[in-house]
């Protein structure tokens, strides 16, 4: 059975338009993953996406998660509670656009509505802008968390472009 | 009558036989603190091999033979893999299948409760499914040991665990299961 879904691209073009979120609450910090460690990106694909129909990588093999994983233009960053890994996001750089895409973004079913997310994001973008870029871009679609969206515009990110797919 | 009460026992002795290596198997897990072994393990087609010690409940300690040192802890609580290339990940036991594996009550409550399958003989072999994993646990059919758990997920990633060279409760230094640093 057909579902329909509405994908909303955003976007960020000045580090100045970012609104940061308020701490969370409890003891986190943000780690890149160097050297790159395609377990770490096959972990999150699988524990955050379940619930949200991330399935286009499911299929993967370990030498397609490596070549991806290890892909130059990747920066994977984790989240960690209490030293304990509790999300992700994965940034693009794309040279010739001067623009960093989020590719992937989320957190862990038991570390989600803490205020994370907001605090992760904030991270993701004043990351992006410390390379020379013009803006800052993602997409999510009404499949992703229901406070996706709304972290997205709390930040200062603007949709540029809507469009409703079916799958 | 008698012959009532001798096709009664006929009928129910292969169950009578079965429910005895339940039994036994349950009386060794309930006999078991700790486990040191070795270990050899097939991840979707990739061996890996070294040792590992098991305490009861939810507490393991694994050194990898290569992959750079690689060595896999629970305390009980969290589940850290540090290799010495500078990797080192914390995860929440429960995310793992080991949170069910490295349990021993829940594995004996399921076992009471599951059908068993003996193959050819030589193994015994539970089957259960715990948040979209399939977990097969293999007993050894002679002396009833654990000898290895197969874990697949609900994207087909298989992880075969063989354990060999077994020694039961061993006396263990104390903090053997303390998680390690960061550096």
């Amino acid at each position: 059975m057909k579902e329909t879904i509405v994908r909303n691209y955003l976007e960020i073009k000045s580090i100045n338009c970012l609104i940061e979120s308020v701490s969370p609450q409890v003891e986190c910090s943000t780690h890149i993953v160097k050297p790159d460690d395609f377990q770490i990106n096959k972990f999150f694909y699988k524990n955050v996406g379940k619930k949200h129909k991330w399935i286009d990588r499911l299929t993967w093999s370990e030498k397609d998660w490596i070549k991806y994983s290890s892909d130059p233009r990747l920066d994977t960053y984790i989240l960690k509670v209490k030293d304990d890994l509790a999300g992700y996001f994965e940034l693009i750089f794309h040279s010739k656009l001067q623009e960093i895409e989020i590719a992937y973004f989320g957190l862990l079913e038991e570390y989600q509505n803490k205020k994370l997310g907001g605090y992760m994001l904030t991270t993701a973008i004043k990351k992006s802008f410390k390379k020379d870029v013009k803006r800052v871009w993602v997409h999510t679609c009404s499949l992703d968390h229901k406070n996706a969206l709304d972290n997205y515009l709390a930040r200062g990110m603007k949709i540029y472009k809507k469009e409703t797919i079916r799958i | 009558m008698k012959r009532f009460f001798l096709l009664l026992i006929i009928i129910n002795f292969p169950n009578l036989g079965l429910a005895a290596i339940k039994d036994k198997i349950i009386n060794n897990l309930n006999s078991i603190e700790n486990l040191s072994f070795k270990f050899e393990q097939n991840i979707n087609g990739k061996i890996e091999t070294g040792d590992c010690v098991i305490q009861y409940p939810k507490k393991i300690f694994c050194r990898y033979d290569k992959l750079n040192n690689k060595i896999l802890v629970s305390n009980g609580t969290s589940l850290v893999i540090k290799t010495n290339n500078g990797n080192y990940y914390r995860y929440r036991i429960e995310r793992t299948p080991l949170n069910y594996i490295l349990d021993k009550n829940f594995l004996i409550q399921e076992i009471q409760n599951l059908k068993e399958r003996v193959v050819d003989n030589k193994f015994v072999n539970f089957t259960f499914f715990k948040n979209e994993n399939e977990i097969n646990i293999f007993f050894d059919a002679q002396n009833y040991e654990l000898i290895g758990w197969q874990t697949l997920d609900i994207y087909q990633n298989l992880n075969i665990t063989y354990l060999y060279t077994i020694r039961k409760n061993q006396i263990l230094e104390k903090n053997f299961f303390k998680l390690p640093p960061i550096n």
